[in-house]
């Protein structure tokens, strides 16, 4: 398929989701990263272990164009924190800030204009920062199965595991955090059906 | 289609284990027919693209945006969708409202559009630097690198999540508005 019409057709979901599960939303943003409304959280626990899970599944088909970033330990642990400063201030990360200012949220279009300063001033920055934060302490494309030096699925299919026994708690224990939105209830089709 | 005060009060449309798990079927499309998603390098290109038109041929040796392999292709093309994506689905949900300051900010912040926008600004600001320096932000490291289990990926979670809840504790516990 074309590449920019595939891209698009992957795009529109995506911004679809972010939309309607609420990622797009500061105050749920805000709400999960204080601790006080969890629905995010749990939403993340389900799309990354599902993620996991199926990434190693195709993968292990040989259907998976997979890409791992390099591991620079100081430059992924300081981005890290630094976005998250200015997640817990804005509500927003570079995909929802998108999605949000396409709901009608203004403020969302004023995080994208920002992104787009702290992109130019890191372009403009990246000479001195390369050497300095990103690349002392480089390890490569390194991943936890391969530090461990075992095949995926061994350490995807318990991941997996755990993320759906959550899953599963969390479905079974009434719902406490805040009025719940009508739930496509689904039955507990956990993204793993291998569990122990 | 904008309706205020129809009590869209508005908690998502999705509950959380359906958002989770189409937020997890894009990623496994994606991964499967091209590769996993990521957001931020594309701000790279849009300003690759504002320098090129403002002082065009000047921009090609800018290191970092051969570095980040700038240009127009399949990865600003998503990035392109979310933004329709979103649109026409908030269109369809009529949830499509202008809404300029969210609830926790107000609660602490009071009602100032000045003060919201420039505090979003400069949490783009920060969350786009941090991206840029760490690879990638939420899509790219924590929904697309976890999922495959890099380490990278991982020490940005651990960073953005850590800091992140300390910060978000520390800038909207004052004035608690139960919401």
């Amino acid at each position: 398929m074309n590449p920019l019409l595939l891209g698009l057709l992957i795009g529109l979901p995506f911004g679809a989701v972010l939309v309607l599960s609420g990622l797009a939303d500061p105050k749920l943003i805000i709400g999960m990263l204080r601790l006080k409304d969890l629905r995010l959280l749990k939403l993340l626990v389900t799309a990354i272990g599902a993620g996991i899970v199926g990434i190693a599944l195709l993968d292990s088909a040989g259907l998976a164009n997979t890409s791992i970033k390099t591991t620079h330990v100081i430059a992924n642990l300081a981005g890290g924190a630094i976005f998250g400063l200015g997640f817990a201030i804005s509500g927003y990360c570079p995909g929802t800030a998108l999605a949000g200012a396409a709901e009608g949220r203004r403020d969302a279009l004023f995080a994208v204009l920002g992104g787009l300063l702290g992109t130019a001033l890191f372009t403009a920055l990246f000479g001195f920062l390369g050497p300095a934060l990103i690349e002392p302490l480089s390890l490569g494309k390194i991943t936890i199965p391969s530090i461990l030096g075992v095949p995926a699925l061994l350490v995807a299919l318990p991941a997996g595991a755990a993320a759906a026994f959550a899953v599963y708690k969390w479905k079974t224990a009434a719902e406490t955090s805040g009025p719940v939105p009508a739930e496509t209830r689904r039955p507990e089709d956990s993204p793993v059906e291998v569990l122990h | 289609m904008t309706k205020p005060g129809t009590t869209t009060n508005d908690g998502p449309v999705l509950g959380w284990l359906a958002g989770g798990l189409l937020l997890a079927g894009v990623l496994l499309v994606a991964v499967a027919a091209a590769k996993p998603l990521g957001v931020s390098t594309q701000y790279v290109s849009a300003v690759a693209g504002a320098c090129e038109l403002s002082s065009p041929g000047a921009c090609e040796e800018v290191p970092y945006f051969r570095e980040s392999k700038v240009g127009f292709g399949y990865g600003e093309m998503v990035v392109l969708g979310i933004p329709i994506g979103a649109l026409l689905a908030a269109l369809v949900t009529r949830r499509f409202r202008k809404r300029d300051v969210p609830e926790p900010w107000a609660a602490r912040f009071g009602p100032s559009r000045a003060l919201r926008f420039a505090g979003a600004a400069a949490g783009g600001f920060l969350v786009l630097f941090g991206s840029r320096l760490a690879g990638g932000c939420t899509s790219g490291h924590i929904l697309s690198g976890v999922s495959q289990l890099a380490v990278s990926s991982i020490l940005f979670f651990l960073g953005a999540f850590g800091v992140g809840m300390i910060a978000a504790r520390a800038i909207y516990s004052r004035r608690e508005v139960n919401s």
